[in-house]
């Protein structure tokens, strides 16, 4: 019995079929090893669909997501009196905590002041919606929709209302794809405080990511905060990613700060180029403690003196 | 001539249906790992048009909405459409029996298809990414898209009247 799904038919048709079929079966192969290799030439490949599918997408999910909010809503309002009395029980402890974040502010504006400091923003945000989902069993990202032409980069971090929840891997023109940090090719540098321990974020699949390689474990307790650490260079420093939740079979287990599953808009960081040093200039340390700036030698400034010579 | 249109016709149907079914296991109504992860439609798709127009998705036809799926699914690309290409080739002598029988034995034939797809993209997910999956995920998911198969396909025969009347739509 022959393969149908390889092609079947008559003579040549049945040759021609046949052919197309091992064609496409070794394209299979050949694709698979090239994305489990992570080759850079399928990345034009992802954009491509990235960009035919998140319109569509968005398009196709607006009336799905209108009735999930519909029915959020209803729940919402059945669960209306044991939320009202949360909420009472949340301001009564805010109010406290705002209390000591105007004495630090107010603390921090002398300190600045004495010290003459001005700090320029170091990012730029930009707001996008999420529009797809990548389905959960063996990848966990999402599509939003904003891309180059608003500014995106590869490997902008992306938040929700408080935590960093994933980076750009993909991005299209309008469109971009975000790993979550519970994915399982997830890695984040972070800092565990207080103490200041070093340690890895590896996601899992699972809801609470694990860390790994930690710089002193000894010291690692639970409601630890967990930051970003900026080793490597992808993640800015001290972006909130959650808190040590457990620690089970000697693996430390993290809670994420971000409510994945209300997830509907996400804010995205993007660091200011224009904040970096771009000129050449070269800092000299004498050796009495002092410091000077020497100008590079093919600036116009240097030159002029020797031209008129 | 007419012949030409039909089968024309009949392509333009599978393939706006399978895009169509992976755009809908794309839409994000639950995001992150405690949702519940959707049913994957497009290889639902790919086996209501297996059973129904085997001429039409053959190894191409199931490399490119396999690649699709892949691609805007963000998965690995390749691992999803090698599974199925893997799984189709493995189960081709299953299907022409299938074709003529009532719902129920399509429904375990599709139990096997997806059983062995499933299985297949975890075996090719965990070895690309050099570790195991989890699998209770998998489970999950491949049991949600086993359960969703008779609702795709009563509607899809429904609407395309499949088996219903002499005058059929493809």
């Amino acid at each position: 019995m022959t393969y149908r799904i390889l092609g079947n038919g008559n003579g040549f048709w049945r040759i021609v079929g046949r052919g197309l079929g091992v064609i496409a079966l070794l394209a299979s192969v050949a694709i698979y090893i090239l994305g489990a290799t992570s080759d850079p030439r399928l990345q034009s490949l992802r954009e491509l669909a990235l960009d035919i599918s998140a319109p569509v997408t968005e398009f196709v999910g607006a009336p799905m997501r209108f009735m999930r909010r519909a029915a959020n809503d209803v729940s919402e309002f059945l669960d209306l009196a044991s939320n009202n009395k949360q909420l009472r029980e949340d301001i009564v402890r805010l109010s406290r905590w705002r209390e000591v974040a105007l004495r630090l502010e107010a603390e921090n504006a002398q300190l600045r002041a004495l010290n003459k400091v001005t700090l320029a923003p170091r990012f730029d945000y930009i707001t996008a919606q999420v529009v797809g989902n990548s389905g959960g069993a063996f990848t966990q990202s999402i599509t939003i929709n904003a891309g180059r032409a608003q500014g995106v980069r590869p490997g902008t971090v992306v938040m929700d209302g408080t935590a960093a929840i994933g980076r750009v891997v993909t991005l299209g023109q309008n469109a971009a794809q975000v790993v979550l940090v519970t994915d399982a090719s997830s890695r984040i540098p972070v800092l565990l405080q207080p103490g200041d321990i070093r340690a890895l974020l590896i996601g899992d699949s699972t809801a609470r990511p694990k860390l790994q390689f930690l710089s002193n474990p000894g010291k690692v307790t639970k409601g630890q905060r967990v930051l970003t650490s900026n080793h490597g260079g992808v993640f800015p420093k001290g972006l909130p990613l959650g808190t040590v939740d457990a620690l089970v079979d000697n693996v430390v287990r993290v809670a994420p700060s971000a409510d994945f599953r209300q997830l509907e808009f996400v804010r995205l960081v993007i660091e200011r180029v224009d904040l970096t040093i771009d000129s050449d200039a070269i800092l000299i340390v004498r050796s009495d403690g002092g410091v000077e700036q020497e100008k590079p030698d093919n600036t116009e400034e240097d030159d002029a003196p020797e031209s008129r010579e | 001539m007419k012949a030409l249109w039909a089968f024309t016709w009949a392509l333009v149907l599978v393939l706006a249906t399978s895009f169509l079914a992976i755009i809908v296991s794309h839409v994000a109504l639950e995001v992150g790992p405690v949702s519940t992860p959707w049913p994957k439609f497009g290889i639902i798709i790919v086996f209501f048009w297996m059973l129904h127009r085997p001429d039409i998705m053959k190894a191409p036809m199931i490399f490119l909405v396999g690649l699709a799926q892949d691609l805007i699914l963000g998965n690995i690309p390749g691992a999803g459409m090698l599974s199925l290409m893997i799984a189709t080739i493995l189960l081709d002598r299953m299907l022409p029996p299938l074709r003529t029988m009532p719902l129920v034995w399509r429904w375990l034939g599709f139990a096997a298809f997806v059983g062995l797809t499933f299985g297949l993209e975890w075996v090719l997910t965990s070895a690309a990414r050099l570790s195991m999956q989890p699998l209770d995920l998998v489970f999950v998911q491949g049991g949600m898209t086993f359960l969703v198969y008779p609702v795709i396909s009563v509607a899809l025969r429904q609407f395309l009247r499949i088996g219903r009347t002499q005058r059929r739509a493809l």
